[in-house]
């Protein structure tokens, strides 16, 4: 199933591929090595999943963030823009990651931002029917909180 | 080149997986769309990998889709039950509060927090332990001349994520969003760790340790280890840590580190590495994967919720702090008519303190009473501890537990946020319905 909202392919940088083999081959690994620990999952049709979000940069996103590790990682989290672009500064110097470069770094910014911001319910992880831990800090939002020198 | 393959290596597998496999590694499937034909393609594809790719007979064409594949459903972990997976890749489990009822922990409820590939070889035969750097006497030494040279003991231990909790913290803390189940208490057999650096002969200039894993980075660059932490030589002395080759009796689960782990308990669960294959003496702090800040790390003051802290002002995490579970009951249980009293029980332990007290409050915390400990079966166990609850009236009640230590530390209600979200000892509560009689 190819994303329809995905622009020409000739916009985007030259090498991707080169860079993503040694991700994808990463992937490869990490399947066959713990095969012992994981049953092989059948290909899908959509290979990001169905909660992958629709939109923008959806492709280039999943194919980025999931050459290396699960995107049930990225699902989990929330950020804001600022907070994912330091994220991928980080994941290029100390994880590996090829650096974006040209628009797509802002393409997955976008599609980052705009999918798991700031918002995220902070008992939706929750297991079942366990109550959230107990923390009253998730009602604290930082644009609320005024300090004064 | 052309256009279409630069659209990058999923797409390219979607079109024509076949194609995909001759174009990336020269690979050519057998006529049952199976293995290699070429071993050109195994070699490249091994080589991007750092490593040798085992049941690579087996592999089927086109089989990095799968790899993608992003659902978690049908996702099993061999060994586990119940646990509740936040990544497959790499694999990351924790268990629910209920089923960590056992005193020690099975094999099946103990949580899984993998930083990088497990090694593909987890058999005991052949494994090694090398103990090098500032030290006198370098060894490499098997399991079987660890069992032989070395006093062999067993304990209860227990091991908690570092990020144990952070699913609660917002702004949202980055990582996996672990609950409160990345927590286990297994019984570890194996030997000292200090017995072992001992016997190598620790030199004045050591500060440090650090640790080596047969796992391998996700990237596949086979030059960097997903995780390579230490602690410091006065920790590693504890006559507690164990270099552990038994879980309960028997062969470590796989995704708990076989066959070869450390077991240093009350600090995060990092600083006990699994599949164990060296220890470096260092003169230094150690600077291996995921010792740097923000990994591992707080800041060293107080910061508001949202903050960006500059590395400089963080500082390592070293023991864990107070924590307590309830266990028993699960929550959301609606007691029978005209039942007035619960039984519960859990477990608390505290890092490097010992817990002296847990209590409980069914009244949002206004009042608490005492949930008596059961003997501590050694150090650094987790203790048990069992309480009796009454409910005046019908009702929604809430149970909170508090566990207490002997530096005078309590659980609090809330925790300070931190931008990695560790350390969340916040008070685990649980939901109790008492029907009108």
């Amino acid at each position: 199933m190819r994303d329809s909202n995905e622009p020409d392919p000739a916009r985007r940088q030259r090498r991707p591929l080169r860079r993503l083999m040694l991700c994808g081959a990463a992937a490869l690994a990490a399947l066959v090595a713990s095969a012992l620990a994981v049953p092989l999952q059948a290909a899908t049709d959509d290979q990001y999943g169905a909660s992958w979000p629709a939109g923008e940069g959806r492709e280039l996103t999943g194919a980025w963030c999931g050459g290396c590790h699960s995107l049930n990682l990225v699902k989990q989290q929330g950020l804001t823009r600022d907070g994912w672009d330091e994220l991928l500064h980080w994941m290029t110097a100390k994880q590996n990651m090829p650096p974006l470069e040209g628009d797509m770094r802002d393409r997955v910014l976008d599609y980052l931002a705009a999918n798991f911001d700031t918002g995220r319910d902070p008992g939706a992880t929750a297991i079942g029917d366990e109550l959230p831990p107990l923390d009253p800090v998730q009602g604290i939002r930082r644009p609320a909180l005024e300090i004064r020198p | 080149m052309s256009k279409r393959t630069e659209r990058g290596l999923c797409e390219l597998y979607q079109q024509d997986p076949e194609r995909a496999d001759r174009l990336l590694f020269g690979r050519i499937a057998g006529p049952g769309r199976r293995g290699f034909l070429k071993g050109a393609g195994l070699t490249g594809m091994a080589a991007a990998l750092g490593g040798f790719i085992p049941f690579h007979r087996h592999m089927p064409a086109g089989l990095i889709p799968a790899a993608f594949a992003e659902e978690t459903g049908s996702f099993v972990i061999d060994g586990k039950d119940g646990l509740s997976v936040l990544n497959d890749r790499p694999v990351n489990a924790e268990t629910p509060a209920h089923l960590l009822d056992a005193d020690i922990t099975p094999l099946s409820r103990h949580f899984v927090r993998n930083n990088g590939v497990p090694p593909a070889d987890m058999a005991s035969e052949g494994w090694t332990l090398t103990i090098d750097g500032e030290v006198d006497n370098p060894l490499t030494l098997s399991i079987e001349e660890l069992k032989s040279r070395f006093e062999v003991v067993e304990a209860a231990l227990q091991i908690e994520c570092g990020g144990n909790g952070r699913a609660s913290f917002n702004p949202p803390a980055k990582g996996n969003q672990w609950s409160v189940g990345a927590i286990g208490n297994s019984s570890w057999k194996g030997v000292r760790l200090k017995d072992v650096l001992e016997a190598a002969g620790v030199k004045a200039s050591a500060v440090y340790t650090g640790n080596h894993g047969a796992d391998t980075h996700l990237s596949g660059d086979a030059g960097k280890a997903p995780i390579s932490r230490g602690v410091p030589v006065a920790k590693a002395m504890d006559p507690n840590n164990l270099i552990a080759f038994e879980q309960n009796g028997g062969p470590i689960h796989p995704m708990n580190g076989a066959p070869l782990r450390l077991v240093v308990p009350g600090w995060p669960g990092s600083c006990s590495q699994k599949w164990l294959t060296g220890i470096t003496l260092a003169a230094e702090k150690w600077t291996g994967t995921k010792m740097a800040p923000p990994s591992y790390s707080v800041p060293a003051y107080p910061v508001a919720p949202g903050t960006e802290v500059p590395d400089e002002d963080f500082v390592t995490i070293e023991s864990m702090i107070v924590k307590s579970l309830i266990t028993s009951p699960r929550s959301g249980q609606t007691l029978s008519p005209g039942q007035k009293t619960l039984r519960l029980r859990g477990h608390a332990w505290a890092g490097d303190a010992t817990v002296t007290k847990v209590e409980l409050s069914n009244d949002f915390g206004a009042s608490w009473t005492e949930a008596p400990l059961a003997e501590l079966p050694n150090p650094y166990s987790w203790a048990t501890w069992q309480g009796d609850v009454s409910f005046p009236t019908h009702g929604y009640y809430e149970i909170w537990a508090r566990a207490s230590d002997d530096t005078g530390a309590v659980q609090p209600f809330a925790v300070p946020w931190n931008p990695k979200g560790y350390m969340n000892n916040a008070m685990h509560r649980i939901a109790v319905m008492v029907p009108a009689a």
